[in-house]
């Protein structure tokens, strides 16, 4: 599609002129999400059924979490 | 009021008051014990022994009461809403979202577009069963409890988010042990109360709900704004499609009214589209699903396609030659959409504009087509409907869209981010605003940069 980040940020509301995402998500927001996942015992299930797509995801979460700590790990 | 009697349940309030019957039927009922009104029961019962709080829906959201299939009385609150946005309509369908952020905004309505909400994990949960009730159950009260602790009331804008939540609700009420388990959980995300205990809001609520309470003013918006720009929708032919998710899932809890049909078939999306004064049209195929279906549209898709084709889109278009098909879910419109090219591969192409309830509302009232509604995004033949609407000059509206789309990239290219930044504040329909779950105001990771910076 000719143009599509140009058109994403056409979207006339701030969190939706994301490229990546359906909208924009706080670090924090993604980071509580894990840990329901992780405390659920989802990305236990994701690893028995794809572990290619587990390790995929686990990059990306660990890569967030470090990012978290790093933000925001002296206030806590 | 277990096994309550015909003659007990007219006019009935339950002690904590979130449980109401009017006085008298308001249309022909026939299930008189409403397996749904002990969830109310048992949520009153919950707070009073100090397990759960009920977000409560007071006066400051400005609540219009609708009726239930029971004939129960639901308050959709209308002002100061937390917004649960959909991913797919956001993905997909931006003009969807816009289109409800735009009539808050003529309505005046204060409301909060939440950056810190998750996903409600359902579509994963039904196209794969990734998920558990557990997990079901903590997503939902984690955002619960943010849009409690913002004072905003939430409403959810996808139907899957809003059947999956009543459905977690259900369960989460009537099983101790679903709540045992979820609780360690939210405790360590800090997303109880102060005192322990988990948040409920007192009504899940979905927008199509919010839109069916707002139909009458949205029709005076029409009358005033739509109809001076020469919009005229009399004579337009709406089939509804009313998604599974929403009035299917948990039924006893979505709004029916006497107007439509004297309250023996879902109200919602019908009796806006009869408000504005559009013609609606009855189908044979209008209780089937559109196909969506979540798992088979992965695994299966023929069957999503030849149900959406053979089922829905055939028959909408030999039966009633519809110009519009409404609907009020991200899955069932996009599969009428998609689903009409891919018919169209096989020598089966029914060609009909489908867009949500609040994006029809919203053209009619005046909303730009191309920079609120958004309807660059639609892949269905939208044109036949704008000019039937009376919206003849979409085409300059378009180039207007095409315009500002060009404008956007040259500052975006040239790096001219400040510049860019004064445009959103015009352009926009909502300044970023953020809680988190301390309840105060603190910059999120990506508050300080500009969003497609990050």
């Amino acid at each position: 599609m000719e143009n599509l980040r140009a058109k994403r940020l056409a979207i006339p509301f701030n969190v939706g002129k994301s490229v990546k995402t359906a909208w924009e998500v706080s670090l924090e927001t993604a980071i509580e999400m894990y840990t329901i996942w992780r405390e659920t015992g989802i990305f236990k299930m994701l690893e028995k059924l794809d572990p290619n797509l587990y390790n995929v995801i686990m990059d990306i979460v660990e890569e967030n979490e470090k990012r978290y700590q790093e933000l925001y790990g002296e206030e806590e | 009021m277990a096994r309550a009697k015909l003659e007990s349940k007219w006019g009935y309030v339950s002690p904590g008051g979130i449980l109401r019957y009017p006085e008298e039927p308001p249309f022909p009922v026939k299930e008189y014990d409403a397996h749904y009104d002990h969830i109310f029961e048992m949520m009153e019962e919950l707070e009073a022994k100090g397990e759960i709080l009920i977000y409560r829906i007071t006066e400051e959201h400005q609540p219009i009461p609708v009726y239930t299939s029971t004939g129960r009385i639901k308050l959709i609150p209308t002002n100061k809403l937390w917004h649960h946005k959909s991913c797919g309509q956001c993905g997909n369908i931006p003009g969807y979202p816009a289109s409800l952020f735009w009539f808050m905004n003529k309505f005046g309505l204060d409301y909060l577009n939440e950056p810190h909400q998750t996903s409600c994990t359902a579509w994963n949960y039904h196209g794969s069963g990734t998920s558990n009730p557990v997990a079901l159950a903590a997503v939902w009260l984690r955002n619960m409890h943010q849009a409690w602790k913002t004072g905003y009331y939430p409403l959810i804008h996808c139907g899957t988010s809003f059947g999956s939540y009543k459905e977690t609700r259900e369960q989460l009420i009537m099983n101790k042990e679903l709540r045992d388990a979820v609780k360690p959980i939210l405790k360590k995300l800090g997303r109880l109360t102060e005192d322990g205990r988990i948040v409920i809001p007192q009504e899940i609520v979905h927008y199509s709900e919010w839109v069916h309470a707002m139909r009458y003013r949205i029709k005076e918006l029409y009358e005033k704004e739509g109809k001076a720009k020469g919009i005229d929708v009399s004579n337009v032919r709406v089939a509804i499609h009313n998604a599974c998710h929403t009035y299917k899932m948990i039924a006893d809890d979505y709004p029916y009214d006497p107007e439509v049909y004297n309250g023996q078939r879902p109200a919602a999306s019908t009796a806006v589209i009869k408000a504005l004064g559009a013609q609606v049209v009855d189908y044979s195929t209008w209780y089937d699903c559109c196909g969506f279906g979540f798992r088979h549209i992965l695994t299966e898709r023929e069957f999503t396609r030849s149900m959406a084709i053979q089922r829905k889109l055939k028959v909408i278009a030999e039966e009633v030659k519809a110009d519009v098909i409404i609907t009020h879910d991200t899955g069932c419109t996009t599969t009428f959409e998609k689903n009409q090219w891919i018919g169209k591969a096989h020598g089966m192409y029914y060609p009909v504009a489908v867009m949500s309830d609040v994006m029809f509302a919203a053209l009619a009232c005046g909303a730009h087509p191309f920079k609120v509604v958004q309807l660059y995004w639609n892949c269905s033949h939208y044109e036949p409907l704008l000019e039937k609407m009376g919206i003849t000059n979409w085409r300059e509206l378009k180039k207007e869209w095409e315009d500002t789309v060009k404008y956007i990239s040259e500052l975006e290219k040239a790096g001219k981010y400040d510049e860019l930044m004064e445009f959103f504040k015009e352009y926009d329909l909502y300044e970023p605003y953020s809680r988190t779950s301390t309840g105060k105001p603190r910059a999120s990771a990506t508050s300080n940069m500009p969003l497609f910076k990050s």
